[in-house]
């Protein structure tokens, strides 16, 4: 055998070494004599003797440079007399797994191939990638090269002087590009110009098969080529670049093949991943959603589990539908019973057929606490394989249908019958990484918002919670969470061990009723079981049941294929005329949240270069975040002339521009809509990828400055408006042709002053929404109604009943927005006496909304002479408007309505 | 364990004091081989005494402070001798003991698995890196062993990451540079990097409440945890520290766990930080002053009269005359000294009893220092009651009571001489009792004044006499002439100002003569009875508030 020398670069964040190094280093051993570890950054004491203990030499240098510079360090550490005495030098580093096959297959392969240095994997070549991330790279595109997590050099390049001086004269390595930059891609040409020849062990089978085979297409690499390791990165990059090209099922049937075929420990990969990446990321991308049979149990029935099911019993009403599901759990299943008052206690005791633990606990908050308090050492030393954990759910409100429609999924999912809680269990058994089962969030009717799951207004106190508990997970607030929706789920004991064994009391739980839906910590609970269940090296699925899964794959195709009606550039309003995008859960999320005064989605803008090749994502930039209120300049730096250049002022919503020009080379350039229209300067792209063009002439180079106002624009009814805007622009100016010198009469004068309005001083929300009552003498104060100042969510809807029991109101006034100017739309008044009618006091009417160019809006709502107004219902959609170049554009708006209709009657 | 000791050593002057023996002395046993590194300069008789402990002791030039010291001996050794060793010391002399045999120490970290440790730790507390120190890459001031003790332990020594370090230590031209670049940084970096640490006094109970557990809370450590050092200058810490850190009673609690739980020898810090601090700092620092009860019930050991002497020094035969009831009583057996004018006959008015040993006619004001220097021998403690007109010269009723404050702190009753006496015999490095500064009178600011009209005169006679001194030096000094001292204290001092000066008459000796106590290694420190502790307390608050100090 040949004498080999191993450098293994580690990293990890926290400085923990899982067993998976061990695992590698070992086999390692048995193709190299001499192992040096170089860690970057930290190690724990633990992973510091693990090194020791499976590698010759160790060392730990500070977090800079990446493996490049590791490798240049140990290589300089070990130097040149040292690396003489081998034949060939093995640089490897732990962002990969394995082996998953004997070393020696790949590295007898290799000896076949007269190669100078060979890798592992390789990176083919890309036509449409031009530079890296806006780096110039040494050719004209990316070509082929080795990857750094594998390579082997060979004994003359070895102890060539090229390879030394590689090394000796490396660049400061600032980043992971520079990394891969001179690490790889300089790597390759350096040394190929050296006339040294390289080959990898991966074949060229992937080639041109999707971007990254590497990763993407790690199944097929291991079970058609054998490669005996797998990059990380197959489980832990979101979700969209594997859904990019494909199915997404490589990343799980990887896993599936590993541990059915190979020697190789999957649990390894498994603790690794969970201890490093968001538990969405992982999910997904071994797509953990479960679909539970309900016609028969796939549970190998031989085996003795114990059961525990800890439910609260709330409502009367539900107790026959909560005992048909208890009898849907295995016979010898114990059943712990809460309630919270002797009434109820003495109904359960009478009425549920199921034999169970009974206790009566504090009135005060119902499923959380009930399921954390009263049976917590059952939980922690009761000796329970699983428990389920529920509790009775009940609406009663008006629109109770979709409360009914959650509730019933949730059941169904979670214990619907004997064959539903068998399959579950049977999940448990046959996954032993999963520690937390709950039914797949909701999606349908106004809760459409949480669909995949999300913070809604809980992620500091789930952050709050994990400093508590000290839990050791990654919490990233754009990756959804995963949670127990509902509050119906399943659990190992040991998964959730750390979470019951905190002495909760009853106290640390608000009282029902809350008044509040969101934001406390019970909902943030619910979203932190999983986090405490990963923190203890679990997973958390989602299941469905066989018949729901019909069910939901409907509804998510539905949703999909709207939002494709959408993405694929049609007119939102245009769909919303039809009728083809009718669903008001739906509209929800063009705009993404449901609170008005938060989370609108922050709006980056890009850059797109044509240097020759036609427009590329590869050669394109990021131009950082947009702000409505203030002006817009970055500056781009262009890696050689480019012919035409493209700017994106927003990257998912529709936008107003004025003002909008570029200079590079000291030449100023226009910018133009390119699908968009400009009127009177101000240039409105109303689509979901608004794009400008930026007119340069002849070609440019150098630093490109781009200056413009922006404002995103996240309302529908603004694509209405400014469509029609546009389209009697168009026949206003048909019209001023044809009148072509004849005495017009004058325009009417809009009155739109910033300077009166303070619009400096807006906001982006509405603010309350107030109800004057005049009953005689005058509108005060004092005896208006106000509402909650989040009323108005990202629906923009608002509702509002009103009574007037004491006082007789003779007139009426309504204040949509009292933070910033607005448009009100579909503003219905029901009285008691009927629909009444109102007026705008200080708006004007534009294409059927009302438009208001002040933080006063007033509407008098007309009561009828004799009648007597008793109860008052309002409903408005309220657009909250504050930015200067939306009302100016308003305001034109206008100017032309008007000039129109005169110009129509002259 | 084989252990291998590198001690830094620094001092100004190059004087080794004893405190470094007995340390060293303390940690001989458990160390096989010392090498001393010494910044600047070493006194012959210095290395004389480190020569006791190794053959290697390298004399460097002062650059670089403790850790290029370090590293010059690293670099002397040699990584193959270094590694030879099992534990390998980087020790300073910033910290005096044993208090508690070093042997249990070393006896306790051996039975600990860690790769290296210390004595004490210094907490972050949370604290963002102060703007003083240069950037370090830590945001926070980090946990941290203290690096007057760091021992590192075989595996850590042999470590690519241990060497690396050394190689590449960055340069150190500041304090601020030595801790931000390596105390504060050693810990968390070669625990990030695996290596695992302990320190010997656990003190993450004291370090809720304080950052600094060995310096402000140091009589916990010693009591609770038998922790065998204390930080050299805890009784001369810079204003700022005892104004927002130390607990006010820090050093009277150290020196009283120190004195009940140890044997160890506290004037032996005491005559460091004499020697090495400014006279004010230390005087202040220590905490300096005695308060003499005048209560009779409160008896000390009669005064041996053979003993003492006591100058009576007559310049203003007027002040003298009108003092002669109030001494009458109590000159009774001792023995009198008298300087006075020719025709000033002091004996007239002194009682039959009083014993008048040697009378001298007034010539000149320095005249008192010759006296003092011939009547040395005779005595061991001299009390000297000067009759001087006085600075803050005011009234004849101002003058009387001002001259009664201070002739009170010796001579209130023959109980207060006793007790002086005592005081003296029992403070061992204590050489000069002066009597309350009298801040009444015109001008309360009269001395400071005073002080700077002379202050050439006195920065010329320290830098001669070899003692720190500065404009901020404030020390207490006998502004009348009026004092308590141990002869061998002041023997010498007109000697002293003659070679310095060339002559000897009409010098500020007031001030000039608590330095040369100081030079002879023993402290001056004021005195006052109960009465005029209660007066002088109230005087200075007045003063304070007037003067806009306090609010």
């Amino acid at each position: 055998m040949k004498k080999r020398i191993a450098i293994f670069f580690f990293f990890d964040e926290a400085g923990k070494v899982d067993r998976y190094i061990p695992y590698f280093l070992d086999s390692l051993r048995q193709v190299s004599q001499y192992i040096l570890v170089v860690c970057n950054g930290t190690v724990t004491p633990e992973g510091r003797k693990i090194f020791e203990e499976h590698s010759d030499e160790f060392f730990c240098r500070e977090n800079k440079g990446l493996d490049t510079e590791a490798f240049k360090e140990a290589i300089l550490y070990l130097g040149w007399d040292r690396l003489g005495e081998y034949d060939e030098l093995i640089m490897t580093n732990f962002t990969i797994f394995g082996p998953i096959y004997p070393l020696e297959e790949m590295f007898s392969e290799m000896e076949t191939r007269d190669v100078d240095y060979w890798g592992l994997l390789k990176r083919f070549e890309d036509p449409g990638i031009t530079s890296l991330a806006g780096r110039a790279i040494p050719y004209s595109h990316i070509m082929d090269y080795t990857l750094s997590n594998f390579r082997v050099i060979g004994s003359d390049m070895l102890h060539s002087l090229e390879f030394r001086r590689f090394w000796e004269d490396l660049p400061v390595i600032a980043d992971y590009m520079d990394s891969s930059l001179y690490g790889e891609i300089y790597f390759e040409k350096y040394f190929s110009d050296c006339g040294f020849s390289w080959d990898s062990y991966m074949s060229d089978d992937t080639r041109d098969a999707c971007s990254s085979p590497n990763v993407n297409e790690c199944w097929r690499l291991i079970v058609n080529e054998r490669l005996p390791f797998i990059r990380k990165r197959a489980w832990i990059s979101p979700y969209s670049e594997i859904f990019d090209f494909g199915y997404g099922e490589e990343p799980r049937k990887t896993l599936e093949y590993i541990d059915k075929n190979t020697d190789y420990d999957v649990s390894m990969i498994y603790e690794n991943l969970i201890r490093t990446t968001p538990m969405n990321i992982l999910k997904d991308r071994l797509q953990l959603n479960f679909i539970a049979d309900e016609r028969n149990s796939f549970l190998d029935g031989s085996a003795k589990r114990r059961i525990a099911v800890i439910c609260h019993l709330f409502y009367e009403e539900c107790l026959d539908e909560m005992g048909r599901y208890f009898s849907g759990f295995p016979k010898d299943t114990d059943f712990y019973i809460t309630v919270s008052d002797e009434q109820m206690l003495k109904t359960v005791k009478e009425k549920l057929k199921t034999k169970a633990e009974i206790t009566l606990i504090p009135n005060r908050e119902r499923d959380v606490s009930a399921h954390l308090i009263p049976y917590r050492d059952k939980v922690l030393y009761g000796g329970y394989d699983y428990i389920c954990f529920l509790h009775d759910k009940l609406s009663k409100h008006q629109g109770r249908k979709s409360g009914e429609s959650f509730a019933n999924r949730c059941f169904s999912a979670v214990c619907g019958n004997r064959n539903v809680v068998e399959n579950i269990i049977n999940i448990f058994e046959k996954n032993r990484y999963i520690g937390f089962i709950s039914p797949a969030p909701p999606y349908h009717g106004n809760i459409f918002y949480i669909v995949g799951g999300s913070w809604t207004k809980n992620f500091e106190n789930v952050k709050k919670l994990a400093e508590k508990f000290d839990v050791d997970v990654k919490l990233i607030e754009k990756e959804s969470p995963v949670g127990a929706y509902g509050t119906l789920f399943w659990a190992r004991p040991e998964a959730v061990r750390k979470l019951f064994a905190y002495n909760w009391t009853y106290e640390d739980f608000p009282e029902e009723p809350t008044g509040v839906n969101d934001g406390l910590i019970l909902h943030a609970i619910e979203l932190f079981y999983p986090v405490i269940a990963q923190d203890a090296g679990y997973l958390s699925a989602y299941v469905l049941n066989d018949s729901q899964s019909r069910s939901e794959i409907t509804n998510l195709t539905f949703v999909s294929k709207e939002l494709a009606l959408i993405s694929r550039g049609y007119n939102f309003n245009k769909i919303k005329n039809d009728k083809s995008l009718h669903s008001k859960s739906l509209s929800s999320i063009t705009a993404n949240n449901s609170s008005v005064s938060c989370q609108l989605i922050p709006q980056t803008a890009r850059i797109y270069f044509d240097y020759g090749e036609g427009y590329s994502e590869a050669t394109a930039m990021d131009g950082g975040f947009v702000d409505a209120k203030e002006s817009y300049v970055h500056e781009f730096k262009l890696i050689k002339k480019a012919k035409r250049i493209r700017f994106d002022p927003a990257n998912s919503t529709a936008c107003l521009v004025r003002n909008a020009y570029a200079s590079a080379d000291g030449k100023e350039c226009s910018m133009s809509a390119l699908n968009g229209f400009t009127i009177n300067g101000i240039s409105y792209l109303m689509n979901m990828d608004p794009q400008m063009n930026i007119n340069v002439g002849s070609p440019v180079e150098g630093v490109l400055t781009v200056n413009a106002d922006i404002v995103p624009l996240y309302d529908d009814i603004f694509y209405s408006i400014f469509e029609q805007y546009n389209e009697d622009h168009k026949k206003l100016k048909k019209l001023e042709d044809k009148l072509l010198g004849k005495n017009i009469p004058e325009t009417v004068q809009i009155k739109y002053d910033p300077d009166e309005y303070g619009f400096d001083n807006m906001q982006d929300n509405t603010g309350k929404q107030i109800l004057y009552i005049d009953t005689g003498s005058g509108y005060s104060e004092a005896t208006a109604r106000k509402t909650d100042g989040n009323k108005i969510g990202r629906s923009r809807l608002f509702e509002e009943e009103y009574s007037f029991k004491k006082v007789e109101p003779v007139r009426l006034r309504f204040d949509p927005a009292n933070k910033c100017g607005c448009i009100v739309y579909g503003m219905e008044v029901v009285s008691n006496l009927g629909k009444l009618k109102y007026r705008c006091l200080n708006g004007f009417e534009l294409y059927g909304t009302y438009v208001f160019f002040t933080n006063d809006s007033q509407f008098e709502i007309i009561v009828p002479s004799g009648g007597k107004v008793t109860r008052l219902k309002i409903k408005a959609f309220i657009v909250p408007v504050s930015d200067g170049l939306v009302f100016q554009a308003l305001a034109d708006c206008r100017v032309t309505m008007e000039r129109y209709n005169r110009l129509k009657n002259y | 364990m084989k252990r291998l000791c590198v001690f830094f050593f620094y001092d100004h002057q190059g004087i080794v004091d004893e405190y470094v023996e007995v340390l060293l002395e303390g940690m001989k046993k458990s160390v096989d081989r010392f090498v001393i590194v010494c910044n600047g300069l070493l006194k012959p008789e210095g290395r004389r005494i480190f020569r006791k402990f190794t053959d290697t002791v390298i004399v460097r030039e002062n650059k670089g402070l403790d850790v290029w010291a370090y590293k010059t001996a690293i670099d002397f050794l040699g990584w193959e001798e270094i590694c030879s060793y099992d534990e390998f010391i980087m020790m300073n002399h910033t910290i005096c003991g044993p208090l508690f045999p070093f042997g249990d120490m070393f006896t306790e970290m051996d039975g600990s698995d860690v790769d290296f440790w210390g004595i004490t730790m210094y907490y972050g507390g949370g604290c963002t890196r102060p703007t003083a120190w240069p950037d370090n890459g830590y945001e926070y001031v980090q946990d941290h062993i203290q690096s007057h003790f760091i021992a590192v332990r075989s595996h850590m020594l042999k470590s690519h990451e241990f060497q690396k370090y050394w190689s590449n230590i960055p340069e150190i031209n500041s304090y601020s540079d030595s801790v931000s670049f390596h105390e504060s940084v050693f810990t968390r970096r070669f625990s990030d990097m695996g290596f695992t640490y302990r320190c010997y006094i656990d003190c993450d109970d004291v370090s809720d409440y304080d950052v600094y557990p060995l310096m402000f809370n140091s009589h916990v450590l010693i009591r609770d945890k038998k922790c065998p050092i204390i930080k050299r200058k805890r009784n001369v810490l810079p204003f700022v520290h005892v104004r927002f850190h130390d607990s006010y009673y820090g050093l009277r609690d150290m020196t009283d766990a120190i004195e009940e739980c140890t044997h160890y020898d506290m004037d032996l810090v005491y005559k460091n930080t004499l020697r090495t601090s400014s006279l004010y700092d230390y005087q202040r620092g220590t905490v300096l002053g005695f308060i003499s009860s005048e209560k009779d019930n409160v008896t000390c050991k009669p005064v041996d009269k053979k003993k003492t002497g006591i100058i009576l020094n007559v310049n203003n035969y007027e002040y003298f005359k009108y003092f002669k009831e109030y001494l009458n009583h109590k000159l009774s057996g001792f023995n009198l000294i008298v300087i006075a004018g020719k025709d000033n006959d002091v004996g007239q008015y002194l009682g039959s009893d009083v014993n008048i040993v040697a009378s001298y006619d007034l010539e000149n004001s320095g005249q008192l220092f010759t006296v003092i220097e011939e009547q040395s021998d005779n005595y061991e403690y001299l009390f000297i009651l000067s009759f001087n007109t006085l600075k803050n010269h005011c009234n004849k009723s101002f003058d009387y009571n001002t001259l009664l404050m201070e002739f009170d702190s010796f001579f209130n009753s023959i109980n207060q001489i006793n007790s002086v006496t005592d005081i003296l015999e029992n403070n061992k490095v204590l050489g000069l009792l002066v009597p309350p500064l009298p801040v009444l009178g015109f001008n309360p600011y009269d001395y400071s004044v005073y002080r700077t009209q002379n202050f050439k005169r006195v920065m010329q006679y320290s830098e001669y006499i070899e003692v720190m001194n500065s404009e901020e030096n404030h020390y207490h000094f006998p502004a009348n002439n009026i004092f308590a001292c141990k002869t061998k204290a002041v023997k010498g001092f007109a000697e002293s100002l003659e070679k310095c000066f060339g002559f000897t008459n009409g010098l500020s000796y007031d001030l000039l003569l608590p330095l040369y106590v100081q030079s002879k290694g023993y402290y001056s420190a004021r005195v006052m009875t109960e009465y005029n502790a209660k007066m002088y307390t109230a005087m200075l608050e007045e003063l304070l508030y007037t003067k806009g100090v306090l609010k």
